[in-house]
C-alpha cells in the first residue's frame, strides 16, 4: 500500500468539500479557485480542477455563466445552485462527524500512549 | 539566433509559438485529450483548459511575441500531466451509461464462435451448442440427422461454418461464446438497451447545448456532431432490427438451399418435369455442388452480417477474403460447366424422312389419337418452349406441326422433318435418326400419334414438323382433335387453322379448298 494513494484519497474526498465551501461566499472563476486551492495546498496542478469543476456542474451542483475578460478568452464564473447548496449542508453534517470521529480515535491513540509510558 | 514559429489558434486566441515548443504543446494536448476521453463532457474540459493555458500564455507574452519552449514546460508544470490526476478520473466515472456501453462493447452477450476445446472435428458442433445452450450430444445429433437428409450438402454446410466462424481463442472469447443466453428477450433488452443510449445521448446532448448555446463558438460543429450522434444511434437500433431478419431470412434459406439442391431435387423441381431432367441429365454432382456454394455462400453471408449487426460477431478479414475466394471459385466452375453444357447444344442438324402411305380411297379422315393426347395435356406445369417432356417414365416429344400441302404426283406422302442438337453435326445428325413417329391407317381414316420418341431418352432440343402430302382431286376431314397438331395450313378460302377443323376440304390445283363450309 503506497503512502500516496492514502494521502490522495483523503484529498480528494475533501477537495470537492473545499470547493463548494470556496464558491459558497459568492461566484468565483477557476482561477480564483485554484489560488486558494494552492494555497491551502489542497491541489498542486491546475489541471485537476477543470475536470472537477465540470463533473459538479453536470451533477448541477454547480452553474457558470459567461464573461468577457481583457486577459484572454471569456471566463466561466462558477456558482453553487440551489442543489449545491443542499449538498454543502450535507457535507458540512458529514464533516463535522468525521472531524470528531477522527480527534476521538487519535486521542484514544494517544491516551493509550500515554498511559503506557 | 533565429527559430521557426508556428501559428496556433488556442481558444479563439492567436499565438505565435516556437516550432520546438509547439511539438512539446501539441503532445501534451494530445495526451490531455487521450487521458478524458472515456470523460462525458471531455470537448468542455478540454476547452477550459486551453483557456486556461491561453491566460497564462497572454500573462507571459507581455514583452515578447513568441511562445517559448521554457513558457510552455513551465505552463505544463502548472497545469499538470494527466498521470498526476489519473485517481480522480476513475472513480468518477458515470457508471451506469458506461456500463452499458461496456456490455454492448465486449458483451457479457453471446456470440457465436468455434469450440475448439469441446471440437471432434472442427468444433463447429460444440460452437452451435453453446451459442443455442443446448447439449453438444444434441447438436451432433442434429447434424448427424442433417447427414441423411442432406447427403453431401451436410459436410458443405459444416465446413462453410468451419470456414466462417472464427474459434474462440482468447478467455474473453471463451466467456463470450457462453455469455448470456441469446433469446427473444434478450435481443429484445438489447434493441431496448440501444434505444434507452440514444435517448441518453440526445438528453445529454440536449442538456450541454442548452448550456453552452450562448458560450461556445462553434456552436453549430456542435450542432452536427449531435445529429451525427442521433442519426448514428438510429442507424444501430435499425440495424439490430434488420440484423434478426437476416439471420431469420439467411438460416431459412440456408437450410432450404441444402435440402433442396443437394438430396431433394426432385421435390424442387416437382412441378416442372422437364426442367428435372435437364437437371439430372445435364448438371452432374461437380457442378450442382459449385452450383450450391455459388448460392450459399451469399446466404451465409447475410446470415453471418445479420449475427454481426445483433451481436457484433466479427468475422476474421481472413476468413472473409477466403469466403469471398471461395465463391468466385465456385462461380468459375459454374460457369465452366454452363460452358459444358452449352456445348451440347452447339450444332444443329436436320433430317427429312419421306414415309408413302399406300391407300386407294379418295376420302381420309385425319385425326389424332384421343387418349393419350389428353393425357399429355395434363402434365403439370408443361413449359411451352420444351418440345420435349417426361412422360410415364417415357421422354416424349410433343409441340409437332402438320402441315397439309399439294403432292407432286398421285402419291400420299408424310414428310417427317427432325431436329436435334449435338457436340458436332455428326453427333447432331444421329440424333436425329433417334426420334421416331407412328400413325396409324384403318380403312379411310388417318390417327396420328401425339407424341414421337426418342430412342436415348435424353433431351437434345429435338423438334418434329410432319408434312402430309396429298394428290389433287382427294378430300380430307380434319378432326377436331387435330386442334394442337395443324399449323399455318394454306387453304383457298384462307381460313384459320381452328376455323378448318371440323370441314371437309378438297385438294385442288389452285390448293385446299372447303366444300362443307357455307
Amino acid at each position: 500500500m503506497k503512502i500516496e494513494n492514502t494521502q490522495s484519497q483523503m484529498r480528494k474526498g475533501i477537495l470537492e468539500y473545499c470547493i463548494l465551501s470556496i464558491l459558497k461566499n459568492g461566484e468565483a472563476y477557476p482561477s480564483d479557485i485554484i489560488e486558494k486551492l494552492k494555497k491551502a495546498k489542497m491541489i498542486v496542478v491546475e489541471g485537476t480542477l477543470y475536470p472537477l469543476l465540470t463533473r459538479l456542474k453536470n451533477a448541477e451542483i454547480l452553474q457558470y455563466r459567461w464573461e468577457e475578460s481583457s486577459a484572454g478568452p471569456p471566463r466561466k464564473y462558477y456558482s453553487i445552485t440551489e442543489k449545491g447548496n443542499t449538498f454543502l449542508g450535507e457535507l458540512d453534517s458529514t464533516w463535522i462527524d468525521l472531524a470528531k470521529a477522527v480527534r476521538l480515535t487519535t486521542k484514544t491513540k494517544n491516551d493509550e500512549k500515554d498511559s503506557k509510558h | 539566433m533565429m527559430k521557426k514559429t508556428v501559428n496556433i489558434n488556442l481558444a479563439g486566441k492567436v499565438f505565435h509559438v516556437n516550432e520546438d515548443a509547439f511539438e512539446i504543446l501539441n503532445n501534451y494536448l494530445n495526451t490531455l485529450k487521450n487521458h478524458f476521453k472515456n470523460e462525458e463532457s471531455a470537448d468542455e474540459i478540454l476547452k477550459d483548459i486551453e483557456g486556461r493555458i491561453t491566460e497564462l500564455f497572454t500573462e507571459r507574452l507581455n514583452t515578447k511575441e513568441a511562445v517559448s519552449l521554457t513558457d510552455v514546460n513551465e505552463i505544463i508544470s502548472i497545469m499538470g500531466e494527466p498521470s498526476q490526476y489519473d485517481d480522480e478520473i476513475e472513480q468518477e466515472k458515470p457508471p451506469k451509461q458506461q456500463d452499458k456501453e461496456e456490455d454492448l462493447k465486449k458483451g457479457k452477450r453471446r456470440k457465436f464462435f468455434r469450440d475448439e476445446e469441446g471440437r471432434m472435428i472442427g468444433g463447429v458442433c460444440s460452437g452451435t451448442a453453446n451459442y443455442f445452450d443446448i447439449s453438444v450430444f444434441w447438436s451432433r445429433i442434429i447434424f448427424f440427422f442433417l447427414l441423411f437428409i442432406m447427403g453431401p450438402g451436410a459436410p458443405f454446410l459444416y465446413l462453410m461454418f468451419w470456414i466462417a466462424l472464427p474459434s474462440a481463442k482468447t478467455t474473453a472469447e471463451k466467456l463470450e461464446m457462453k455469455g448470456e443466453k441469446v433469446n427473444i428477450n434478450n435481443i429484445e433488452k438489447n434493441i431496448k438497451d440501444e434505444l434507452n443510449i440514444i435517448e441518453n445521448k440526445i438528453l445529454d446532448a440536449d442538456k450541454k447545448y442548452t448550456n453552452e448555446i450562448f458560450g461556445a463558438n462553434s456552436f453549430f460543429r456542435k450542432i452536427v456532431d449531435f445529429c451525427i450522434r442521433v442519426i448514428t444511434g438510429i442507424f444501430k437500433f435499425a440495424g439490430s432490427c434488420f440484423g434478426i431478419f437476416c439471420i431469420l431470412f439467411g438460416g431459412i434459406l440456408l437450410l432450404l438451399i441444402f435440402s433442396f439442391v443437394f438430396s431433394g431435387a426432385e421435390i424442387l423441381f416437382q412441378n416442372h418435369p422437364m426442367v428435372e431432367h435437364v437437371y439430372s441429365n445435364f448438371f452432374n454432382n461437380k457442378s450442382a455442388t459449385w452450383f450450391s456454394l455459388f448460392i450459399g455462400i451469399p446466404i451465409v453471408a447475410i446470415f453471418l452480417f445479420g449475427l454481426r449487426l445483433v451481436n457484433n460477431t466479427k468475422i476474421h478479414m481472413n476468413y472473409k477474403i477466403g469466403i469471398f475466394v471461395l465463391w468466385i471459385i465456385s462461380l468459375f466452375f459454374l460457369l465452366n460447366s454452363a460452358e459444358d453444357i452449352s456445348i451440347e447444344f452447339q450444332e444443329e442438324a436436320k433430317n427429312t424422312i419421306i414415309e408413302k402411305i399406300i391407300t386407294e380411297s379418295d376420302t381420309l379422315y385425319l385425326s389424332m389419337n384421343d387418349v393419350n393426347r389428353e393425357l399429355v395435356k395434363t402434365i403439370p406445369g408443361l413449359i411451352p418452349q420444351f418440345k420435349v417432356t417426361p412422360f410415364e417414365d417415357n421422354l416424349i416429344g410433343i409441340g409437332m406441326q402438320l402441315d397439309v400441302v399439294k403432292s407432286k404426283n398421285d402419291n400420299f406422302n408424310l414428310i417427317k422433318e427432325v431436329i436435334a442438337r449435338g457436340k458436332n453435326k455428326q453427333i447432331a445428325k444421329e440424333r436425329t435418326e433417334e426420334v421416331g413417329f407412328e400413325f396409324l391407317l384403318e380403312d379411310d381414316n388417318l390417327i396420328f400419334d401425339d407424341f414421337f420418341t426418342i430412342s436415348t431418352q435424353k433431351w437434345h432440343m429435338q423438334e418434329l414438323d410432319l408434312t402430309l402430302e396429298i394428290p389433287v382431286g382427294v378430300v380430307i376431314f380434319l378432326d377436331h382433335s387435330l386442334e394442337d397438331l395443324i399449323y399455318d395450313i394454306k387453304n383457298v378460302n384462307n381460313m384459320w387453322d381452328y376455323d378448318m377443323l371440323g370441314h371437309y376440304w378438297k385438294m385442288e390445283k389452285e390448293g385446299l379448298s372447303c366444300i362443307s363450309c357455307e
